[in-house]
């Protein structure tokens, strides 16, 4: 390893600070924050909007704008996840566990600062992380082999076992679950197509963010819906910012520790963007005393997953600048931009052009100082936001929802599968099992049979001959003594029992069964294929159907054992009378796509959200007439600006209409 | 009196269809409009970068200087975003399409997801891109490409890619044409074939030559990897020549004849030569839509020549994506077009069965 390199740091930082390259870095870092508050728009977006206008420009100033806004989504983002409990995309799904009830409990303000100041840590430790791993990465990098991605894998999936919820057998179910989802697609080892009923659609396999979406977004919303005036249940707390400070500064060494996990989970091949979040959330529930709290607000599990998110996007330009591979959809657009300007990431970059690396680690440091202060900024008047009555806002974040999942393909199957997964999303927060198992078994599904077949092919059972294999191995087994040992277990949704869950049982198993039944067909399907092509999911079918089985015959037994029985309408209901119905609130939700089949979701958003707001929040007609006209406009300034595409309906087959109607 | 008038308002009304005809020719202006051209693969794929280059060279030669943007829909091995350009393209020049190797494998093996007519789309340019085989040196290989050969068929070593029915079916072809029986990792993107090439973990593989100079060349400068062969390219006479960007390497077809003594014939020759059209010299196309009327074709293609001599794509950044391969338009792209589909109803089933057996790979029939 040689060292001498780091002399070039200081000259990058200078000409960062004088050049240029301070003003692109700016625009960037602009744009960042932009795409990232604005929910279903994203890094991705982003990148795609500047990638015309890099071409042809310095690589200095192009890698400082790129790198700012890459670097302050996963900090921007952070405002849908706590405010209004949309997760920006899988990996910030574990902000929403904690961060939504804070805001609930009026904390918005509080929530969000810590969770930046935790990203302001976590930045800054990826760019450290950064400095010193482009030295030493490319051999850690040829030590980790397809083997140990394998090991990396199930050292990851172990950490379910702190998020199984509070019934362990349902829990490790929905881990299961989440993994034969996972499966639906063409099979990497003989690309033969499994489960996706001949539709093009699923050929590819349920895109995450649709599950992220459906499984958290919807549910959250339907919750709000149901009992609460505001989205904030209580009175905004106090100013918020010095109290999210505090937290941070309080639970510093935890930070520290997050961004670290961040950072190697991002250096590391085969783990991906993902399952960043969780791991850290699994690991700040591991390594807290009180875990009573999780799940309900407690403001650790903000500020582990955000430091550790920030984190990761400096430590995932390393598999990007060494080897070309993308850890994410944005670093793949990064990785073009790259191209663009005439930079070709590999071997050479990494010798040849430290000066690149260092201006790309200052600007990241950079961008992520003024990322933090101008969310800072922000925090308390977007989180005052949560105290106005919720009807009046809804239909927005609906909205937004459904153009968020239309972006994942721009498919109609998307608000298909989003609608799909909402609907067993809210059966699985009703009837207490765990959605944040269910979401790792997925992100690590594809990972876990590629890594797993590969592994098989390349090396058989010489696997146990290397070192550093058995020794990630050891640290899993580890981790699975560690969730045997520990009493309790979150998933984010944890309420007191009474025996309201216990008298009307039969929805409950009627849930399970149909969860049976899916796992039987994904297995019936599967054994019509080659051996490479069904070994995996056959085998994850037989897990989860038999602990669906342990569930159902318990259910039925009516077991006492901890939260088998469960379920959340109930309760409620037990406690207030005037709550809405579950099945009515969905068929409100259905309504958007509805009307966006007939007319196309251009006219479609506008009209529902006129119709909602004199419907369900009785404003006046002029109110609801702005609103409308409000959201049209900004639709137009997302398709003009961002080239967002929005779903066709009825009408659009009839009528040919300019762009973005038709 | 009756039929002359008839015959008049006829002849009326072709000199007015025709005049209109001119009329279009003359009025092909995009002014004002918006051309998306459809990718059917991710950002940031080979495709969406020489996408987006020629996208910028054409916005400012195509009359009009209209916006072009580019949109990503993968999936399915490019079928999903084809399928989809055939069905919402008009044939006004405002929908672009950008195919490649897929899209034409998945033709030509007839996927049943397949919902476009591939030979009625109007190419206007053709990018042709080298390919070079290689392998790790550890096997016990050394410097000449024919013993490394022999050598790899006597051990056969161990291929990491994306799998039998994508753009790796020409490489495999080859690999089995020549005798190699190398066993297959599949499911992977080109990066993590190299990782995994560079950590020893595959020992067989191939490249786009024009990253040879940056990801190839240093394996073999530190004697980790030894080349075994360019598949060639084909010169203006159609004669298959050594690769203009890697001179002194042989070609697949020189290594044949010296592993095999004899020069490769026959349906293998003709299945191997098919699948070369394709996937070295048809590398990369942008099409027009079904039905798309010659002048917008026309429009199009002295756009492309005007671009091909702008400063956009003579940057050392486009020569970077390009390489030094000459870039065909207009009739020539057709030809090379064509080229691609030439297999005969023989050959199709030759490759299926070699499919088949080689690789326990049930091609769906429609």
């Amino acid at each position: 390893m040689d060292f001498s390199i780091l002399s070039q740091a200081v000259p990058a930082l200078v000409q960062l600070l004088t050049g240029p390259h301070l003003l692109f870095l700016l625009v960037g870092v602009g744009i960042g924050m932009v795409v990232g508050i604005l929910p279903g728009i994203g890094g991705l977006a982003g990148m795609a909007m500047i990638l015309p206008f890099i071409f042809g420009m310095e690589p200095g100033p192009a890698l400082a704008m790129m790198v700012g806004l890459t670097s302050v989504t996963a900090t921007s983002d952070t405002f849908s996840s706590v405010l209004i409990g949309v997760p920006g995309g899988a990996g910030t799904a574990a902000t929403v566990l904690d961060g939504f009830p804070m805001t609930k409990r009026g904390e918005g303000a509080r929530a969000l600062s810590g969770a930046f100041a935790a990203s302001l840590v976590g930045g800054l430790i990826g760019a450290v992380v950064l400095t010193f791993a482009f030295v030493a990465a490319r051999p850690i990098m040829l030590a980790v082999g397809f083997g140990e991605q394998l090991m990396l894998v199930i050292l990851a999936l172990t950490l379910v076992g702190m998020l199984t919820g509070r019934n362990v057998v349902k829990g490790l179910a929905s881990c299961a679950l989440g993994l034969l989802i996972g499966t639906i697609g063409s099979s990497q080892a003989t690309a033969e197509y499994r489960f996706t009923f001949d539709t093009l659609y699923l050929s590819d396999g349920v895109p995450l963010v649709i599950v992220a979406l459906g499984a958290f977004a919807l549910p959250e919303i339907i919750d709000v819906m149901r009992q609460h005036y505001a989205i904030a249940q209580k009175d905004l707390v106090g100013n918020g910012w010095l109290a999210g400070i505090r937290d941070v500064i309080r639970n510093f060494g935890l930070v520290v520790r997050c961004s670290i996990l961040g950072a190697l989970t991002g250096i590391l091949p085969g783990l991906g963007g993902g399952v960043v979040g969780w791991i850290s959330y699994a690991h700040t529930v591991q390594s807290s005393k009180d875990r009573s709290q999780f799940g309900k607000g407690d403001v650790r599990g903000v500020i582990g997953p955000e430091s550790a998110n920030n984190a990761k996007d400096g430590a995932d330009l390393i598999p990007t600048l060494f080897f070309g591979i993308p850890g994410s959809g944005t670093m793949a657009l990064f990785l073009g931009g790259l191209v663009v300007i005439g930079v070709t990431p590999g071997r050479s970059l990494v010798t040849n052009q430290t000066d690149l690396i260092y201006l790309i680690i200052w600007s990241l440091a950079i961008a992520n100082v003024l990322a933090t202060g101008l969310s800072m900024a922000l925090a308390r008047p977007i989180a005052s936001l949560t105290a106005i009555r919720f009807t009046l806002i809804a239909p927005f974040i609906i909205v937004m929802i459904f153009m968020s999942a239309y972006q994942a393909k721009g498919d109609w199957g998307d608000i298909v599968a989003l609608f799909v997964v909402g609907a067993v999303g809210i059966c699985m927060k009703r009837f207490g099992w765990s959605r944040a198992a269910l979401l790792i078994g997925l992100v690590l599904s594809q990972r876990l049979e590629a890594s797993l077949y590969r592994t098989v092919q390349i090396y058989g059972l010489d696997i146990f001959l290397r070192p550093i294999a058995i020794g990630i191995l050891v640290l899993a087994v580890i981790s699975i003594l560690f969730a045997i040992r520990t009493r309790v277990r979150t998933s984010g949704d944890d309420m007191a029992l009474s025996e309201a869950s216990r008298r009307n049982v039969r929805p409950q198993m009627l849930f399970a069964g149909g969860l049976l039944v899916f796992v039987a067909a994904m297995a019936y399907d599967a054994a019509q294929l080659k051996f490479l092509a069904q070994v995996f999911p056959l085998s994850v079918a037989a897990i989860a159907g038999g602990l669906l089985v342990v569930a159902l015959v318990g259910m039925a037994r009516r077991s006492h054992s901890p939260g088998l029985l469960f379920d959340a309408d109930a309760e409620v209901s037990a406690q207030d009378k005037a709550a809405k119905g579950t099945w009515f609130l969905v068929l409100l939700l259905a309504g958007l796509p509805a009307l966006s089949a007939l007319l196309g979701f251009m006219f479609a958003a506008p009209l529902y959200t006129y119709l909602f707001l004199r419907r369900m929040a009785q404003a006046s007609v002029r109110h609801a007439i702005v609103s409308a006209l409000g959201l049209a406009a900004f639709l137009m300034a997302i398709h003009v600006v961002f080239q967002a595409e929005f779903a066709d309906g009825l009408l659009q087959e009839f009528v040919r209409l300019p762009p973005p109607f038709g | 009196m009756a039929t002359i008038t008839r015959r008049t308002a006829l002849a009326a009304g072709a000199a007015l269809a025709l005049s209109a005809g001119t009329a279009r020719a003359q009025a092909v202006n995009f002014a004002g409009k918006r051309i998306t051209l459809i990718v059917p693969y991710q950002e940031g794929s080979g495709s969406t970068i020489h996408g987006r280059l020629f996208a910028m060279a054409l916005e400012k030669n195509l009359p009009g200087n209209p916006t072009i943007v580019i949109r990503n829909i993968d999936g399915g091995g490019s079928v999903r975003g084809i399928n989809q350009f055939h069905k919402d393209a008009k044939p006004d020049g405002l929908m672009v399409g950008a195919i490649a190797t897929g899209t034409f494998f998945q033709y030509i093996l007839r996927d049943k997801a397949v919902a476009y007519p591939l030979p009625e789309f109007k190419p206007f340019l053709t990018s042709p891109f080298g390919l070079i085989a290689y392998a790790r040196t550890d096997l016990g290989l050394g410097k000449d490409p024919v013993e490394n050969v022999r050598k790899l068929i006597a051990k056969p070593p161990v291929y990491g890619g994306s799998g039998p029915t994508s753009s790796d079916l020409p490489a495999l072809v080859a690999f089995d044409l020549l005798g190699i029986r190398q066993k297959g990792v599949y499911g992977l993107s080109n990066a993590e074939s190299r990782a995994g090439f560079e950590r020893g973990e595959f020992n067989l593989k191939y490249d786009n030559a024009a990253s040879w100079a940056e990801e190839v060349k240093p394996l073999v400068d530190s004697g980790q990897a030894t080349v075994l062969f360019t598949f060639g390219f084909e010169n203006a006479e159609g004669k298959i020549v050594r690769d203009p960007m890697l001179p002194d390497i042989p070609t697949f077809l020189e290594v044949y004849e010296k592993v095999h003594g004899k020069p490769l014939t026959g349906i293998g020759y003709d299945v191997w030569k098919s699948l070369f059209n394709v996937r070295v010299m048809g590398s990369k196309m942008l099409v027009l839509p079904v039905g798309t009327p010659k002048e917008i074709v026309e429009v199009y293609t002295k756009a492309t020549e005007a671009a091909l001599k702008s400063d956009i794509l003579n940057s050392p950044q486009a020569k970077l994506v390009l390489g030094e391969y000459p870039q065909s338009t207009g009739e020539a792209s057709e030809k090379i077009f064509k080229g691609g589909l030439s297999l005969t109803p023989d050959q199709t089933a030759w490759l299926r069965d070699w499919l088949k057996e080689r690789h326990k790979v049930n091609v769906n029939l429609n």
